[in-house]
Protein backbone atom coordinates (compact mmCIF):
# COMPACT_ATOMS: atom_id res chain seq x y z
CA UNK A 1 0.00 0.00 0.00
CA UNK A 2 1.92 2.95 -1.37
CA UNK A 3 1.18 6.61 -0.81
CA UNK A 4 0.56 6.99 -4.56
CA UNK A 5 -2.60 4.87 -4.12
CA UNK A 6 -4.12 7.04 -1.41
CA UNK A 7 -2.91 10.58 -2.11
CA UNK A 8 -5.11 13.36 -3.43
CA UNK A 9 -4.02 14.84 -6.75
CA UNK A 10 -6.36 17.82 -7.09
CA UNK A 11 -4.38 20.57 -5.42
CA UNK A 12 -4.45 24.33 -5.00
CA UNK A 13 -1.24 25.59 -6.60
CA UNK A 14 0.02 29.12 -7.17
CA UNK A 15 3.22 30.79 -8.36
CA UNK A 16 5.72 32.71 -6.26
CA UNK A 17 4.16 36.03 -7.25
CA UNK A 18 0.61 35.13 -6.15
CA UNK A 19 -0.84 38.02 -4.16
CA UNK A 20 -2.21 37.86 -0.63
CA UNK A 21 -5.76 38.13 -2.02
CA UNK A 22 -5.11 35.26 -4.46
CA UNK A 23 -3.77 33.10 -1.64
CA UNK A 24 -6.84 33.81 0.48
CA UNK A 25 -9.09 33.03 -2.50
CA UNK A 26 -7.20 29.77 -3.18
CA UNK A 27 -7.78 28.69 0.40
CA UNK A 28 -11.45 29.58 0.31
CA UNK A 29 -12.08 27.85 -3.02
CA UNK A 30 -10.24 24.59 -2.39
CA UNK A 31 -11.06 22.10 0.30
CA UNK A 32 -7.42 21.88 1.33
CA UNK A 33 -5.34 22.83 4.34
CA UNK A 34 -2.47 24.00 2.15
CA UNK A 35 -1.91 26.08 -0.93
CA UNK A 36 1.21 24.87 -2.76
CA UNK A 37 3.70 27.34 -4.24
CA UNK A 38 5.34 25.83 -7.31
CA UNK A 39 7.49 26.91 -10.26
CA UNK A 40 6.61 26.45 -13.94
CA UNK A 41 7.71 22.79 -13.83
CA UNK A 42 5.63 22.05 -10.73
CA UNK A 43 8.67 21.89 -8.43
CA UNK A 44 7.49 22.57 -4.88
CA UNK A 45 8.95 25.82 -3.48
CA UNK A 46 6.85 26.29 -0.37
CA UNK A 47 3.44 25.95 1.21
CA UNK A 48 0.97 28.50 2.54
CA UNK A 49 -1.39 27.47 5.33
CA UNK A 50 -4.24 29.47 6.86
CA UNK A 51 -1.91 29.92 9.83
CA UNK A 52 0.73 31.51 7.55
CA UNK A 53 -1.86 33.93 6.15
CA UNK A 54 -3.22 34.93 9.54
CA UNK A 55 0.27 35.20 11.05
CA UNK A 56 1.32 37.66 8.37
CA UNK A 57 -1.91 39.62 8.71
CA UNK A 58 -2.24 39.84 12.48
CA UNK A 59 0.10 41.93 14.66
CA UNK A 60 2.38 39.34 16.34
CA UNK A 61 2.74 41.45 19.46
CA UNK A 62 -0.94 41.21 20.41
CA UNK A 63 -1.18 38.08 22.54
CA UNK A 64 -4.39 36.57 23.85
CA UNK A 65 -4.27 38.67 27.01
CA UNK A 66 -3.46 41.98 25.36
CA UNK A 67 -6.19 41.39 22.76
CA UNK A 68 -8.74 41.60 25.59
CA UNK A 69 -7.89 45.27 26.12
CA UNK A 70 -8.52 46.27 22.51
CA UNK A 71 -11.56 48.47 21.92
CA UNK A 72 -14.48 47.30 19.80
CA UNK A 73 -13.11 49.52 17.06
CA UNK A 74 -11.34 47.06 14.75
CA UNK A 75 -9.15 49.62 12.96
CA UNK A 76 -5.92 47.91 14.00
CA UNK A 77 -7.02 44.55 12.65
CA UNK A 78 -8.36 45.99 9.40
CA UNK A 79 -5.20 48.05 8.89
CA UNK A 80 -3.02 45.01 9.55
CA UNK A 81 -5.01 42.88 7.13
CA UNK A 82 -5.02 45.59 4.46
CA UNK A 83 -1.28 46.14 4.86
CA UNK A 84 -0.79 42.57 3.63
CA UNK A 85 -2.13 43.38 0.17
CA UNK A 86 1.39 43.98 -1.13
CA UNK A 87 2.71 40.67 0.16
CA UNK A 88 3.20 37.74 -2.20
CA UNK A 89 3.44 33.99 -1.75
CA UNK A 90 7.23 34.38 -1.66
CA UNK A 91 6.93 36.60 1.44
CA UNK A 92 4.41 34.47 3.27
CA UNK A 93 5.12 30.83 2.44
CA UNK A 94 6.84 28.31 4.69
CA UNK A 95 9.96 27.15 2.89
CA UNK A 96 11.07 24.35 5.18
CA UNK A 97 8.78 21.56 4.09
CA UNK A 98 8.47 17.97 5.22
CA UNK A 99 7.28 15.90 2.28
CA UNK A 100 6.83 12.24 1.40
CA UNK A 101 7.55 10.25 -1.74
CA UNK A 102 4.68 8.66 -3.71
CA UNK A 103 6.53 5.36 -3.36
CA UNK A 104 6.64 5.62 0.44
CA UNK A 105 4.37 3.58 2.68
CA UNK A 106 1.55 4.97 4.76
CA UNK A 107 3.38 3.67 7.86
CA UNK A 108 6.22 6.08 7.12
CA UNK A 109 3.72 8.89 6.46
CA UNK A 110 1.86 8.17 9.69
CA UNK A 111 5.15 8.32 11.64
CA UNK A 112 5.83 11.75 10.10
CA UNK A 113 2.31 12.95 10.93
CA UNK A 114 2.83 11.97 14.55
CA UNK A 115 6.39 13.25 14.90
CA UNK A 116 5.77 16.61 13.26
CA UNK A 117 2.17 17.05 14.42
CA UNK A 118 1.19 17.56 10.78
CA UNK A 119 -2.28 17.05 9.36
CA UNK A 120 -1.24 17.12 5.73
CA UNK A 121 1.94 16.24 3.85
CA UNK A 122 2.85 17.17 0.28
CA UNK A 123 3.84 14.27 -1.94
CA UNK A 124 6.79 14.97 -4.23
CA UNK A 125 8.79 12.97 -6.75
CA UNK A 126 12.55 12.56 -6.33
CA UNK A 127 13.14 15.58 -8.59
CA UNK A 128 10.99 17.80 -6.33
CA UNK A 129 7.87 17.86 -8.54
CA UNK A 130 4.62 18.10 -6.60
CA UNK A 131 2.28 15.20 -7.42
CA UNK A 132 -0.21 15.11 -4.58
CA UNK A 133 -0.96 15.53 -0.90
CA UNK A 134 -1.68 13.04 1.82
CA UNK A 135 -3.92 13.56 4.83
CA UNK A 136 -4.77 11.24 7.72
CA UNK A 137 -8.33 11.28 6.44
CA UNK A 138 -7.16 9.89 3.06
CA UNK A 139 -5.25 7.12 4.83
CA UNK A 140 -8.27 6.26 6.95
CA UNK A 141 -10.62 6.29 3.93
CA UNK A 142 -8.23 4.10 1.97
CA UNK A 143 -7.78 1.58 4.78
CA UNK A 144 -11.51 1.47 5.51
CA UNK A 145 -12.25 0.74 1.85
CA UNK A 146 -9.43 -1.80 1.71
CA UNK A 147 -10.77 -3.68 4.72
CA UNK A 148 -14.37 -3.46 3.60
CA UNK A 149 -15.58 -1.27 6.47
CA UNK B 1 50.89 31.05 32.76
CA UNK B 2 50.86 34.83 32.25
CA UNK B 3 50.81 34.57 28.48
CA UNK B 4 48.34 31.68 28.40
CA UNK B 5 45.89 33.58 30.60
CA UNK B 6 46.42 36.75 28.56
CA UNK B 7 45.89 34.89 25.28
CA UNK B 8 42.64 33.29 26.49
CA UNK B 9 41.41 36.64 27.82
CA UNK B 10 42.24 38.60 24.65
CA UNK B 11 40.92 35.88 22.31
CA UNK B 12 37.64 35.63 24.24
CA UNK B 13 37.19 39.42 24.16
CA UNK B 14 37.93 39.64 20.44
CA UNK B 15 35.52 36.85 19.52
CA UNK B 16 32.77 38.20 21.81
CA UNK B 17 33.10 41.70 20.29
CA UNK B 18 33.08 40.26 16.76
CA UNK B 19 29.73 38.55 17.54
CA UNK B 20 30.68 35.74 15.15
CA UNK B 21 29.97 33.11 17.81
CA UNK B 22 27.38 33.21 20.61
CA UNK B 23 29.03 34.95 23.57
CA UNK B 24 28.06 32.25 26.08
CA UNK B 25 29.73 29.58 23.96
CA UNK B 26 32.90 31.70 23.75
CA UNK B 27 32.94 32.42 27.48
CA UNK B 28 32.34 28.78 28.45
CA UNK B 29 35.09 27.59 26.10
CA UNK B 30 37.46 30.25 27.48
CA UNK B 31 36.63 29.16 31.03
CA UNK B 32 37.21 25.51 30.13
CA UNK B 33 40.58 26.40 28.59
CA UNK B 34 41.52 28.40 31.71
CA UNK B 35 40.97 25.25 33.77
CA UNK B 36 42.41 22.78 31.23
CA UNK B 37 45.65 24.78 30.94
CA UNK B 38 45.85 24.88 34.76
CA UNK B 39 45.94 28.68 34.85
CA UNK B 40 43.29 28.18 37.55
CA UNK B 41 42.53 25.04 39.52
CA UNK B 42 38.93 23.92 39.71
CA UNK B 43 39.03 24.82 43.39
CA UNK B 44 40.05 28.40 42.45
CA UNK B 45 37.25 28.61 39.88
CA UNK B 46 34.43 27.33 42.04
CA UNK B 47 35.46 28.12 45.60
CA UNK B 48 37.61 31.27 45.55
CA UNK B 49 35.45 34.38 45.24
CA UNK B 50 38.44 36.50 44.13
CA UNK B 51 39.46 34.16 41.32
CA UNK B 52 36.35 32.33 40.18
CA UNK B 53 32.57 32.31 40.17
CA UNK B 54 30.90 34.85 42.43
CA UNK B 55 27.90 32.88 43.64
CA UNK B 56 26.42 36.02 45.16
CA UNK B 57 26.09 37.44 41.64
CA UNK B 58 24.80 34.21 40.11
CA UNK B 59 22.14 33.50 42.74
CA UNK B 60 21.00 37.12 42.76
CA UNK B 61 20.54 37.00 38.97
CA UNK B 62 18.72 33.66 39.06
CA UNK B 63 16.48 34.59 41.99
CA UNK B 64 15.37 37.89 40.46
CA UNK B 65 14.59 36.15 37.18
CA UNK B 66 12.44 33.57 38.98
CA UNK B 67 10.40 36.33 40.65
CA UNK B 68 9.99 38.35 37.44
CA UNK B 69 9.02 35.25 35.48
CA UNK B 70 6.26 34.40 37.93
CA UNK B 71 5.07 38.01 38.03
CA UNK B 72 4.88 38.12 34.23
CA UNK B 73 2.13 35.51 34.36
CA UNK B 74 -0.16 37.93 36.22
CA UNK B 75 -0.49 40.36 33.28
CA UNK B 76 0.48 43.27 35.53
CA UNK B 77 3.08 44.63 33.13
CA UNK B 78 0.55 44.88 30.28
CA UNK B 79 -1.87 46.50 32.72
CA UNK B 80 0.70 49.12 33.74
CA UNK B 81 1.65 49.84 30.13
CA UNK B 82 -1.93 50.30 28.90
CA UNK B 83 -2.81 52.32 32.01
CA UNK B 84 0.22 54.53 31.34
CA UNK B 85 -0.91 55.17 27.77
CA UNK B 86 -4.34 56.16 29.08
CA UNK B 87 -2.83 58.43 31.73
CA UNK B 88 -1.07 60.13 28.82
CA UNK B 89 -4.59 60.82 27.40
CA UNK B 90 -3.41 59.56 24.00
CA UNK B 91 -0.94 62.45 23.65
CA UNK B 92 2.06 60.98 21.80
CA UNK B 93 4.83 62.76 23.71
CA UNK B 94 3.13 62.31 27.08
CA UNK B 95 2.92 58.58 26.36
CA UNK B 96 6.57 58.48 25.30
CA UNK B 97 7.67 60.22 28.51
CA UNK B 98 5.45 58.07 30.75
CA UNK B 99 6.65 54.88 29.05
CA UNK B 100 10.25 56.02 29.54
CA UNK B 101 9.72 56.67 33.25
CA UNK B 102 7.79 53.41 33.76
CA UNK B 103 10.52 51.48 31.92
CA UNK B 104 13.25 53.15 33.96
CA UNK B 105 11.53 52.43 37.29
CA UNK B 106 10.77 48.82 36.31
CA UNK B 107 14.34 48.32 35.12
CA UNK B 108 15.69 49.63 38.41
CA UNK B 109 14.22 46.55 40.08
CA UNK B 110 13.85 44.02 37.27
CA UNK B 111 16.01 42.66 34.52
CA UNK B 112 16.31 45.21 31.65
CA UNK B 113 15.65 42.68 28.91
CA UNK B 114 12.53 41.39 30.64
CA UNK B 115 11.26 44.93 31.07
CA UNK B 116 11.53 45.84 27.39
CA UNK B 117 10.22 42.43 26.32
CA UNK B 118 7.11 43.09 28.40
CA UNK B 119 6.58 46.71 27.41
CA UNK B 120 7.54 46.64 23.72
CA UNK B 121 4.46 44.69 22.53
CA UNK B 122 2.14 47.20 24.21
CA UNK B 123 4.21 50.03 22.74
CA UNK B 124 3.84 48.58 19.24
CA UNK B 125 0.09 48.26 19.76
CA UNK B 126 -0.25 51.81 21.10
CA UNK B 127 1.77 53.18 18.16
CA UNK B 128 -0.44 51.22 15.78
CA UNK B 129 -3.58 52.64 17.39
CA UNK B 130 -2.11 56.15 17.22
CA UNK B 131 -0.94 55.53 13.62
CA UNK B 132 2.57 56.76 14.37
CA UNK B 133 6.09 55.37 13.91
CA UNK B 134 6.89 53.10 16.90
CA UNK B 135 10.67 53.34 16.43
CA UNK B 136 11.30 56.49 18.54
CA UNK B 137 9.20 54.90 21.32
CA UNK B 138 11.02 51.58 21.22
CA UNK B 139 14.48 53.15 21.18
CA UNK B 140 13.43 55.47 24.03
CA UNK B 141 12.38 52.41 26.06
CA UNK B 142 15.67 50.62 25.47
CA UNK B 143 17.58 53.75 26.51
CA UNK B 144 15.32 54.21 29.56
CA UNK B 145 15.79 50.61 30.64
CA UNK B 146 19.58 50.97 30.60
CA UNK B 147 19.40 54.31 32.43
CA UNK B 148 16.90 53.04 35.02
CA UNK B 149 18.88 49.86 35.58
CA UNK B 150 21.83 51.98 36.69
CA UNK B 151 19.94 53.34 39.68
CA UNK B 152 20.03 50.33 42.00
CA UNK B 153 22.18 47.38 43.04
CA UNK B 154 19.79 44.92 41.39
CA UNK B 155 19.02 46.97 38.27
CA UNK B 156 21.86 45.78 36.05
CA UNK B 157 24.35 42.89 36.34
CA UNK B 158 27.41 45.25 36.42
CA UNK B 159 26.02 46.85 39.59
CA UNK B 160 25.49 43.43 41.17
CA UNK B 161 29.09 42.53 40.33
CA UNK B 162 30.47 45.84 41.63
CA UNK B 163 28.45 45.56 44.84
CA UNK B 164 29.64 42.03 45.46
CA UNK B 165 33.29 42.83 44.79
CA UNK B 166 33.43 46.10 46.74
CA UNK B 167 31.09 45.07 49.56
CA UNK B 168 28.54 47.79 48.77
CA UNK B 169 24.94 47.36 49.85
CA UNK B 170 21.58 48.20 48.30
CA UNK B 171 21.24 51.50 50.18
CA UNK B 172 24.71 52.61 49.05
CA UNK B 173 23.43 52.47 45.48
CA UNK B 174 20.17 54.24 46.41
CA UNK B 175 22.07 57.03 48.16
CA UNK B 176 24.83 57.45 45.59
CA UNK B 177 23.49 56.39 42.19
CA UNK B 178 19.73 56.96 42.30
CA UNK B 179 20.06 60.77 42.59
CA UNK B 180 22.39 60.77 39.59
CA UNK B 181 19.87 58.78 37.56
CA UNK B 182 16.99 61.08 38.57
CA UNK B 183 19.00 64.04 37.28
CA UNK B 184 19.94 62.15 34.11
CA UNK B 185 16.32 61.13 33.43
CA UNK B 186 14.98 64.65 34.02
CA UNK B 187 17.58 66.23 31.71
CA UNK B 188 17.02 63.59 29.03
CA UNK B 189 13.24 64.00 29.07
CA UNK B 190 13.61 67.78 28.76
CA UNK B 191 15.76 67.33 25.67
CA UNK B 192 13.31 64.75 24.30
CA UNK B 193 10.46 67.20 24.87
CA UNK B 194 12.26 69.78 22.71
CA UNK B 195 12.94 67.20 19.99
CA UNK B 196 9.68 65.24 19.95
CA UNK B 197 7.17 67.53 21.72
CA UNK B 198 5.86 69.17 18.55
CA UNK B 199 6.91 66.55 16.05
CA UNK B 200 4.56 63.86 17.40
CA UNK B 201 0.94 64.73 16.75
CA UNK B 202 -2.18 62.64 16.25
CA UNK B 203 -5.87 63.31 15.69
CA UNK B 204 -8.75 63.03 18.14
CA UNK B 205 -9.91 59.69 16.68
CA UNK B 206 -6.54 58.09 17.38
CA UNK B 207 -6.47 59.43 20.93
CA UNK B 208 -9.99 58.09 21.46
CA UNK B 209 -8.82 54.59 20.51
CA UNK B 210 -6.22 54.65 23.30
CA UNK B 211 -8.76 55.88 25.82
CA UNK B 212 -11.16 53.13 24.75
CA UNK B 213 -8.70 50.38 25.70
CA UNK B 214 -9.66 48.48 28.84
CA UNK B 215 -6.65 47.81 31.02
CA UNK B 216 -8.65 46.17 33.83
CA UNK B 217 -9.18 42.95 31.89
CA UNK B 218 -5.41 42.48 31.55
CA UNK B 219 -4.86 41.17 35.08
CA UNK B 220 -4.96 37.44 34.41
CA UNK B 221 -4.44 36.14 37.92
CA UNK B 222 -5.30 38.61 40.74
CA UNK B 223 -4.42 36.08 43.47
CA UNK B 224 -0.97 35.47 41.99
CA UNK B 225 -0.52 39.22 41.58
CA UNK B 226 -1.18 39.76 45.28
CA UNK B 227 1.26 37.03 46.25
CA UNK B 228 4.02 38.07 43.86
CA UNK B 229 3.52 41.77 44.62
CA UNK B 230 3.80 41.09 48.35
CA UNK B 231 6.90 38.92 47.96
CA UNK B 232 8.60 41.37 45.59
CA UNK B 233 7.77 44.24 47.96
CA UNK B 234 9.18 42.36 50.95
CA UNK B 235 12.24 41.39 48.93
CA UNK B 236 12.92 45.02 48.03
CA UNK B 237 12.41 45.93 51.69
CA UNK B 238 14.87 43.14 52.52
CA UNK B 239 17.36 44.65 50.07
CA UNK B 240 17.12 48.03 51.77
CA UNK B 241 17.87 46.36 55.12
CA UNK B 242 20.33 43.66 54.04
CA UNK B 243 23.37 45.60 55.19
CA UNK B 244 21.74 46.21 58.58
CA UNK B 245 20.56 42.59 58.84
CA UNK B 246 23.95 41.22 57.85
CA UNK B 247 22.75 39.27 54.80
CA UNK B 248 24.20 39.26 51.32
CA UNK B 249 21.73 40.48 48.61
CA UNK B 250 21.66 36.97 47.11
CA UNK B 251 20.30 35.59 50.39
CA UNK B 252 17.43 38.09 50.35
CA UNK B 253 16.69 37.40 46.67
CA UNK B 254 16.84 33.64 47.10
CA UNK B 255 14.50 33.84 50.08
CA UNK B 256 12.03 35.85 47.97
CA UNK B 257 12.29 33.59 44.92
CA UNK B 258 11.98 30.37 46.93
CA UNK B 259 9.00 31.74 48.89
CA UNK B 260 7.22 32.84 45.73
CA UNK B 261 7.86 29.49 44.02
CA UNK B 262 6.44 27.76 47.07
CA UNK B 263 3.28 29.85 47.49
CA UNK B 264 2.53 30.54 43.82
CA UNK B 265 1.86 26.91 42.91
CA UNK B 266 3.77 27.48 39.68
CA UNK B 267 5.66 24.57 38.11
CA UNK B 268 9.39 25.27 38.70
CA UNK B 269 10.27 23.46 35.47
CA UNK B 270 8.18 25.93 33.44
CA UNK B 271 9.59 28.88 35.35
CA UNK B 272 13.19 27.74 34.80
CA UNK B 273 12.54 26.93 31.14
CA UNK B 274 10.86 30.25 30.46
CA UNK B 275 13.20 32.49 32.43
CA UNK B 276 16.22 32.26 30.15
CA UNK B 277 18.31 32.31 33.31
CA UNK B 278 20.77 29.66 32.12
CA UNK B 279 22.26 32.01 29.54
CA UNK B 280 23.21 35.07 31.66
CA UNK B 281 24.29 33.03 34.68
CA UNK B 282 26.46 30.70 32.56
CA UNK B 283 27.96 33.66 30.73
CA UNK B 284 28.73 35.58 33.94
CA UNK B 285 30.23 32.51 35.63
CA UNK B 286 32.45 31.70 32.66
CA UNK B 287 33.65 35.28 32.28
CA UNK B 288 34.54 35.43 35.98
CA UNK B 289 36.67 32.28 35.58
CA UNK B 290 38.54 33.75 32.58
CA UNK B 291 39.16 37.01 34.47
CA UNK B 292 40.19 34.98 37.54
CA UNK B 293 42.89 33.41 35.39
CA UNK B 294 44.27 36.82 34.48
CA UNK B 295 44.23 37.86 38.15
CA UNK B 296 46.16 34.79 39.24
CA UNK B 297 48.61 35.05 36.35
CA UNK B 298 49.40 38.69 37.16
CA UNK B 299 47.92 40.47 34.11
CA UNK B 300 45.51 42.53 36.22
CA UNK B 301 48.38 43.61 38.48
CA UNK B 302 50.33 44.85 35.46
CA UNK B 303 47.28 46.71 34.15
CA UNK B 304 46.59 48.30 37.54
CA UNK B 305 50.17 49.60 37.68
CA UNK B 306 49.63 51.18 34.27
CA UNK B 307 46.37 52.81 35.42
CA UNK B 308 48.15 54.14 38.53
CA UNK B 309 50.93 55.59 36.38
CA UNK B 310 48.38 57.17 34.03
CA UNK B 311 45.95 58.70 36.54
CA UNK B 312 48.22 59.18 39.55
CA UNK B 313 45.73 58.31 42.32
CA UNK B 314 46.71 59.12 45.90
CA UNK B 315 45.37 58.02 49.26
CA UNK B 316 43.54 61.37 49.51
CA UNK B 317 42.05 61.72 46.05
CA UNK B 318 41.37 59.64 43.00
CA UNK B 319 39.83 62.51 41.07
CA UNK B 320 41.54 61.89 37.74
CA UNK B 321 40.87 58.14 37.97
CA UNK B 322 37.15 58.79 38.61
CA UNK B 323 36.84 61.16 35.68
CA UNK B 324 38.70 58.82 33.35
CA UNK B 325 36.69 55.85 34.63
CA UNK B 326 33.28 57.38 33.75
CA UNK B 327 34.29 58.00 30.13
CA UNK B 328 36.44 54.92 29.66
CA UNK B 329 33.68 52.65 31.03
CA UNK B 330 31.05 54.43 28.97
CA UNK B 331 32.91 54.15 25.67
CA UNK B 332 34.07 50.59 26.35
CA UNK B 333 30.54 49.46 27.29
CA UNK B 334 29.12 50.84 24.06
CA UNK B 335 31.40 48.42 22.22
CA UNK B 336 31.96 45.52 24.63
CA UNK B 337 29.35 43.72 26.74
CA UNK B 338 29.43 45.46 30.11
CA UNK B 339 29.55 42.18 32.09
CA UNK B 340 33.05 41.13 30.92
CA UNK B 341 34.14 44.75 31.09
CA UNK B 342 33.13 45.12 34.75
CA UNK B 343 34.47 41.64 35.50
CA UNK B 344 37.85 42.94 34.29
CA UNK B 345 37.68 46.31 36.03
CA UNK B 346 36.61 44.91 39.42
CA UNK B 347 39.86 43.07 40.25
CA UNK B 348 41.84 45.87 38.62
CA UNK B 349 40.32 48.47 40.94
CA UNK B 350 40.65 46.13 43.92
CA UNK B 351 44.36 45.70 43.10
CA UNK B 352 44.71 49.45 42.69
CA UNK B 353 43.04 50.10 46.06
CA UNK B 354 45.41 47.67 47.73
CA UNK B 355 48.44 49.36 46.20
CA UNK B 356 47.45 53.00 46.71
CA UNK B 357 45.31 52.90 49.86
CA UNK B 358 46.32 49.64 51.53
CA UNK B 359 49.69 50.65 53.00
CA UNK B 360 48.43 54.09 54.11
CA UNK B 361 45.20 52.95 55.76
CA UNK B 362 46.10 49.45 56.91
CA UNK B 363 42.71 48.28 55.65
CA UNK B 364 41.98 45.20 53.58
CA UNK B 365 38.99 43.69 51.73
CA UNK B 366 35.61 45.49 51.64
CA UNK B 367 36.70 47.99 54.32
CA UNK B 368 39.49 49.08 51.98
CA UNK B 369 37.37 49.00 48.82
CA UNK B 370 34.65 51.17 50.38
CA UNK B 371 37.11 53.73 51.74
CA UNK B 372 35.74 57.26 50.97
CA UNK B 373 38.62 57.89 48.57
CA UNK B 374 37.76 54.78 46.60
CA UNK B 375 33.95 55.09 46.52
CA UNK B 376 33.67 57.67 43.68
CA UNK B 377 35.71 55.34 41.47
CA UNK B 378 33.20 52.49 41.93
CA UNK B 379 30.30 54.86 41.20
CA UNK B 380 32.11 56.13 38.10
CA UNK B 381 32.56 52.56 36.92
CA UNK B 382 28.88 51.74 37.54
CA UNK B 383 27.59 54.88 35.80
CA UNK B 384 29.88 54.52 32.82
CA UNK B 385 29.40 50.77 32.36
CA UNK B 386 25.59 50.89 32.59
CA UNK B 387 24.97 54.12 30.65
CA UNK B 388 27.55 53.33 27.98
CA UNK B 389 25.38 50.46 26.78
CA UNK B 390 23.06 53.03 25.19
CA UNK B 391 25.66 54.08 22.63
CA UNK B 392 24.98 51.50 19.96
CA UNK B 393 22.33 49.00 18.89
CA UNK B 394 24.52 46.20 20.25
CA UNK B 395 25.70 48.01 23.40
CA UNK B 396 23.13 46.35 25.66
CA UNK B 397 20.84 43.34 25.47
CA UNK B 398 17.74 45.56 25.76
CA UNK B 399 18.82 47.42 22.60
CA UNK B 400 19.23 44.17 20.68
CA UNK B 401 15.77 43.07 21.81
CA UNK B 402 13.93 46.23 20.67
CA UNK B 403 15.78 46.25 17.35
CA UNK B 404 14.67 42.64 16.78
CA UNK B 405 11.05 43.25 17.83
CA UNK B 406 10.80 46.38 15.74
CA UNK B 407 12.09 44.62 12.64
CA UNK B 408 9.67 41.75 13.21
CA UNK B 409 6.86 44.31 13.32
CA UNK B 410 7.99 45.73 9.97
CA UNK B 411 9.93 48.74 11.29
CA UNK B 412 13.61 48.09 10.69
CA UNK B 413 15.98 49.98 12.99
CA UNK B 414 19.34 50.29 11.27
CA UNK B 415 22.57 50.53 13.26
CA UNK B 416 22.80 54.16 12.11
CA UNK B 417 19.30 55.08 13.21
CA UNK B 418 19.84 53.66 16.69
CA UNK B 419 23.19 55.42 16.88
CA UNK B 420 21.49 58.74 16.00
CA UNK B 421 19.39 58.40 19.17
CA UNK B 422 21.77 56.43 21.38
CA UNK B 423 25.08 58.20 20.89
CA UNK B 424 23.93 61.72 21.90
CA UNK B 425 22.02 60.28 24.86
CA UNK B 426 25.10 58.33 25.95
CA UNK B 427 27.39 61.33 25.63
CA UNK B 428 24.90 63.57 27.44
CA UNK B 429 24.18 61.14 30.27
CA UNK B 430 27.87 60.36 30.81
CA UNK B 431 28.69 64.08 30.80
CA UNK B 432 25.99 64.63 33.45
CA UNK B 433 27.37 61.67 35.43
CA UNK B 434 30.86 63.13 35.30
CA UNK B 435 29.49 66.46 36.52
CA UNK B 436 27.62 64.65 39.29
CA UNK B 437 30.73 62.77 40.45
CA UNK B 438 32.83 65.93 40.30
CA UNK B 439 30.33 68.10 42.17
CA UNK B 440 29.20 65.58 44.78
CA UNK B 441 32.53 63.98 45.73
CA UNK B 442 35.20 66.48 44.77
CA UNK B 443 33.50 69.87 45.33
CA UNK B 444 30.76 69.32 47.90
CA UNK B 445 32.43 66.29 49.51
CA UNK B 446 29.16 64.44 50.21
Amino acid sequence: MRIREMMRTTLATVGLDATFAELVAAHRCHNSRLVYVVDAKQHLLGVVSCYDLLRSAMPFYVDANLAKALPEDDTVIRDSFNSCQDKTAADIMTREITAVSPEGTFFAAEALFTKGRFNVLPVIEDDGRLVGELTRRRILDFLAGHCGL
Amino acid sequence: MFWIATAIFVAAYVVIVSEKINKTKVALFGAALTLATKVLTQHDAFHDVDLGVDWNVIFLLISMMIMVNIMTKTGVFQYVAVKSAKIGRGEPFAIMAIFAVVTAIASAFLDNVTTVLLLAPVTLLVAKELEIDPVPYLITEALASNIGGTATLIGDPPNIMIASKAGLDFMDFIIHLTPAIIVVMAAWMLVWKVIFGKRLTVGAAQKARILAMDERVLIRDPALLKKSGAVLGLTILGFTLHGFLGFEPATIALLGAATLLLISGEDPQKIFDGSGMAHPSSFSSAILIIIGGTVKAGLIEVLSQKVIALTNPTKDSMFMLSMVMVWFSGIASAIVDNIPFVATMNPLLAELAEKVLGPATGLTGPALYTHPTMLPVWWSLALGACLGGNGTAIGASANVIVVGLSEKAGHKITFGRFFKYGAPVTLGTIAISMGYIYLRYYVLGW
